[in-house]
């Protein structure tokens, strides 16, 4: 006979406790190592632009690996400096936790930068520096190094001697400027070489480097080589010395490698590009991100390292995968 | 310092109620076997979940490689049928027709057509030429097929050569990322090995069977074949520029299913399926952290668990020791007021139980306490009465024999009518005294004792004194304790005027008085001063000086006896002035055999 209002009593607390127990676990909030967004900024979403696709495809590893969210994001066009300005400030807005960034203009991508970092979002620039200093984080090719190592390919091909043309593609963008600057470096050690003072800008686009080759034969009708220093220019290239059947003739060093690139390698035409490492470059750039601004790594440039494919390299298996870095 | 802290600590917990103690005790008890209990459960989830999610994990790789040695089984089935077929056999031997040529083309293309997942099926002879399942395909002049290594591996052999997953650069503007299956291709009357077939796997459905598998969060699915070569790997770049890496070595050496690494501070698991048949290993690899997620929820569960059932487990014996302990307090508190001698309560505790009994059992004790008490009050009250009883009869024949003095010497004298008047008076005086025994008798009777008794004395003490009695009839009618006002009119008479000069005067009066009698008795005799009349109620006094008064005072105290202390006798006096005593009993109304 133990008090019936004890037992109800009793039973009263242990319903309470209960209902207050399903609540907490219900409504506490499930921890997870990294909550916030990570976002990729690229030149081009193009998804005709294999670099950036592939960019995306490391990005998208890192992320699944570090198990944060990730979105990707772009202007269509490469040359579309403010488009990308304006997507950078739509970013801002949302207040991520980081923007991997492939700056368009090493220039004009100053102000918006600071104001990302000002903003407390950590920035991780890949592909292209931006010029502040403000912006400690870096992963791209060692484009000086890999211009050099162009180089020094240019001339064991042309015999160490003979003239040499640069063929550049946009003024201004930092990796232009450093391939440039590296390929000449390298170049003027030798001394029969002789190297055109004059640059041709391709603009990015394959039928001007084709004009602008054609204008270069035409001042430097006994040149030896030419330099393209980038996927559009080297193809424009190409093409050009092809219809004017001077395969084998002109030595044709260039930059990054598509599937049309490959071909001209198969065919002659292009005797050596220096291919990059654009997975690299995105898987790099998130990982860094993330670990920038959740576990406070200090901010570093990292070289994500080029490879020199010619002819007899094309199919060993690492270089397969770098040429063809989709199943299709 | 610290033992002094203990001790301290010792002091403070000295368990001073059985609630606390109950509440401590039953606290301990729940939180040790929630402890053990939570523990338990926890390991055993814990045990639970690692095991199916590694069952789990190694089904999916399981059925993976199954689906891949069952894709392949089917290739090797068409390139055994085809390594049959006449119309190429010819054709290997150089004796087909152009017609012929077009033919075989056809029938390679049916295959491809009616199979998404097949590239290419082509043939190679030899001596250099070759059939292709579509005529618009070109083949690559720069290209000697006979140095590719589906050909050279595949014209050692009879078996079907699998190669690893590349890209199939053997024809114009095509780079398919393929599985190269090869076969060596006799003639129709010659086992020599004239060609090879070929047949291009697209590699897309490996790739869509492998990267969709989810292995936790960060887990995936890679694929090596006999020679340790990447087939299929989510991250081959990163493993191409060392950035991430596999223990290969380890995968194809191990004979156990599972192996244990560590990679970069975590550890990861590679789940190993292999095929005899092509010779692929499919690896499923599980980051350790990412399946023992579950713990971190777990861990919270029994946590929010553990305090929920701690905070309950309190409170409910908290409850419950108060429940116990409540009547005990209550039972502790009546014992104390009985102890500060309030006998008038009683404890009241509802419950059959133990406490239930004991608080019975103490009012039981408790009612008998008040009844010896009252008892022994009762008792108490009879001795002292019994006691007083026989001091009135000390004082009667003292009174007698002086009285009957008085008488001799009368009658002596000759003095008949004072003899006859003293000895009625005295016969009259102690029948009333007697009254057969009885301690009450009405006012009238107690009067006319006092009158007898006054009688006495003015004969004995002659011109000595005069006395005056004034009672209201009204009042003769009730009921009084008897030989109340005799002792005081003896007083009177012995200490307040046998020792005077002249004449002296007693006055008796008796009236109503509220609800209470009143008598009183007044002497114009020497009286009293301050100090005696202070001490006159006190009894050493009295025993010290032994003067006379012990009269009054035990009347008094008989008053007092029968008839409670607000009753009584008050005096009043003044040195050479005289002595009034006033005399306050209830009104009782009398008996009828008291009347009688």
């Amino acid at each position: 006979m133990i008090n019936k209002n004890l037992i109800i009593k009793i039973s009263l607390y242990f319903f309470i406790a209960a209902l207050i127990l399903v609540v907490l676990i219900k409504f506490l909030p499930e921890r997870r190592k990294y909550e916030k967004v990570v976002y990729v900024v690229v030149k081009s979403v193009d998804p005709e632009f294999e670099f950036w696709q592939t960019v995306k495809m490391g990005a998208e590893t890192a992320a699944k690996e570090l198990d944060i969210d990730m979105i990707f994001t772009g202007p269509m066009e490469e040359t579309d400096i403010t488009g990308q300005i304006e997507i950078l400030d739509d970013i801002i807005s949302k207040r991520p936790m980081a923007i991997v960034l492939a700056p368009s203009d090493y220039k004009k991508l100053v102000p918006i930068s600071e104001k990302i970092i000002k903003s407390n979002i950590t920035l991780v620039t890949i592909d292209s520096a931006i010029d502040t200093p403000l912006c400690k984080s870096l992963i791209s090719t060692n484009n000086l190094e890999a211009a050099q190592q162009a180089a020094e390919e240019m001339a064991r091909l042309i015999g160490y001697e003979g003239k040499v043309a640069i063929m550049s593609f946009v003024k201004g963008v930092s990796t232009a400027i450093e391939r440039e600057r590296g390929f000449r470096e390298a170049i003027s050690k030798y001394k029969k070489i002789q190297l055109i003072e004059e640059t041709w800008f391709s603009e990015g686009k394959e039928d001007i480097a084709y004009a602008q080759t054609l204008d270069i034969l035409k001042k430097h009708p006994d040149v030896a080589g030419i330099f393209g220093a980038n996927e559009k220019t080297v193809i424009g290239i190409a093409r050009a010395i092809e219809d004017l059947g001077l395969n084998g003739k002109i030595k044709l060093v260039g930059f990054d490698g598509n599937q049309e690139e490959v071909m001209f390698i198969e065919k002659g035409v292009i005797d050596a590009v220096m291919v990059q490492r654009p997975f690299n470059m995105g898987y790099l750039g998130v990982r860094e991100a993330v670990e920038i601004s959740l576990d406070k790594k200090k901010p570093e440039y990292i070289d994500t390292g080029a490879v020199l494919i010619r002819k007899d390299n094309l199919y060993t298996p690492e270089n397969q995968k770098l040429l063809f870095p989709f199943v299709k | 310092m610290l033992r002094k802290i203990l001790k301290q600590l010792r002091q403070n917990i000295c368990f001073k109620s059985i609630q606390t103690l109950i509440a401590l005790v039953f606290s301990c008890l729940i939180v040790c076997i929630i402890a053990v209990m939570g523990f338990l459960s926890y390991y055993v989830t814990g045990r639970v979940v690692e095991k199916y999610s590694a069952e789990y994990v190694m089904q999916l790789v399981k059925q993976v490689n199954y689906n891949i040695q069952y894709y392949l089984e089917n290739v090797e089935t068409i390139s055994k049928n085809l390594s049959y077929n006449m119309d190429i056999k010819k054709f290997l031997e150089g004796n087909s027709s152009m017609q012929n040529v077009q033919e075989i083309s056809q029938y390679l293309n049916t295959f491809v057509q009616s199979r998404s997942d097949i590239l290419n099926i082509f043939v190679f002879t030899e001596d250099g030429r070759m059939i292709a399942n579509r005529d618009d395909v070109k083949f690559k002049t720069t290209v000697d097929f006979k140095g590719e290594p589906w050909y050279k591996k595949a014209i050692q052999t009879d078996e079907l050569v699998i190669s690893s997953s590349h890209v199939q650069n053997i024809i114009e503007g095509q780079y398919k990322w393929v599985v190269s299956c090869s076969r060596a291709l006799t003639g129709v009357n010659t086992m020599k090995k004239l060609g090879v077939l070929l047949i291009d796997l697209n590699f897309n459905l490996i790739h869509d069977m492998c990267s969709k598998i989810e292995l936790g969060k960060k887990g995936y699915v890679f694929i090596l074949d006999s020679d340790g070569n990447i087939v299929y790997h989510p991250k081959q770049q990163l493993l191409y520029s060392n950035l991430k890496s596999e223990r290969i070595d380890l995968i194809l050496n191990s004979s156990a299913p599972t192996i244990m690494v560590e990679e970069g501070g975590s550890e990861k698991q590679y789940i190993i399926t292999s095929s005899p048949y092509s010779g692929w290993k499919v690896v499923g690899v599980v980051y350790i952290d990412d399946i023992s997620d579950y713990k971190s929820l777990l861990e919270r569960f029994f946590l929010i668990l553990g305090v929920a059932s701690l905070a309950i487990s309190v409170l409910c014996s908290v409850i419950i020791s108060r429940h116990f302990s409540r009547p005990i307090r209550e039972l502790v508190n009546i014992m104390n007021q009985v102890k500060d001698g309030n006998f008038d309560v009683s404890v009241n505790i509802k419950s059959y139980n133990e406490i239930g009994k004991l608080g019975k059992t103490f009012n039981y004790m408790v009612q008998e306490i008040k009844n010896l008490i009252k008892q022994i009050q009762f008792e108490q009250k009879q001795k002292r009465l019994n006691e007083l009883k026989a001091l009135q009869a000390q004082i009667n024949p003292h009174f007698l024999y002086n009285t009957l003095d008085s008488i001799i010497w009368m009658a002596e004298a000759k003095k008949y009518e004072e003899v006859i008047k003293m000895t009625s008076s005295l016969a009259r005086l102690f029948r009333i005294s007697i009254s057969r025994g009885r301690e009450f008798i009405t006012v009238k009777e107690e009067i006319e004792h006092v009158k007898n008794y006054l009688t006495i004395q003015q004969i004995r003490y002659p011109n000595k004194f005069d006395y005056e009695v004034n009672v209201d009839p009204a009042i003769e009618k009730y009921r009084i304790v008897k030989l109340i006002l005799q002792p005081i009119v003896e007083n009177a008479i012995y200490h307040g005027i046998r020792n005077m000069e002249g004449m002296g005067k007693i006055v008796i009066t008796g009236e109503q008085r509220g609800d209470k009698l009143m008598f009183e008795v007044k002497d114009n005799g020497i009286g009293m001063d301050e100090e005696t009349l202070c001490n006159l109620f006190n009894r050493n006094y009295y025993k010290e000086s032994r003067l006379s008064g012990v009269g009054i005072r035990n009347v008094d105290e008989r008053i007092k006896l029968y008839y409670g202390t607000e009753y009584g006798i008050q005096i009043e006096s003044q040195l050479l002035q005289g002595t009034t005593v006033r005399i306050y009993i209830p009104i009782e109304k009398a008996e009828e055999d008291a009347v009688q």
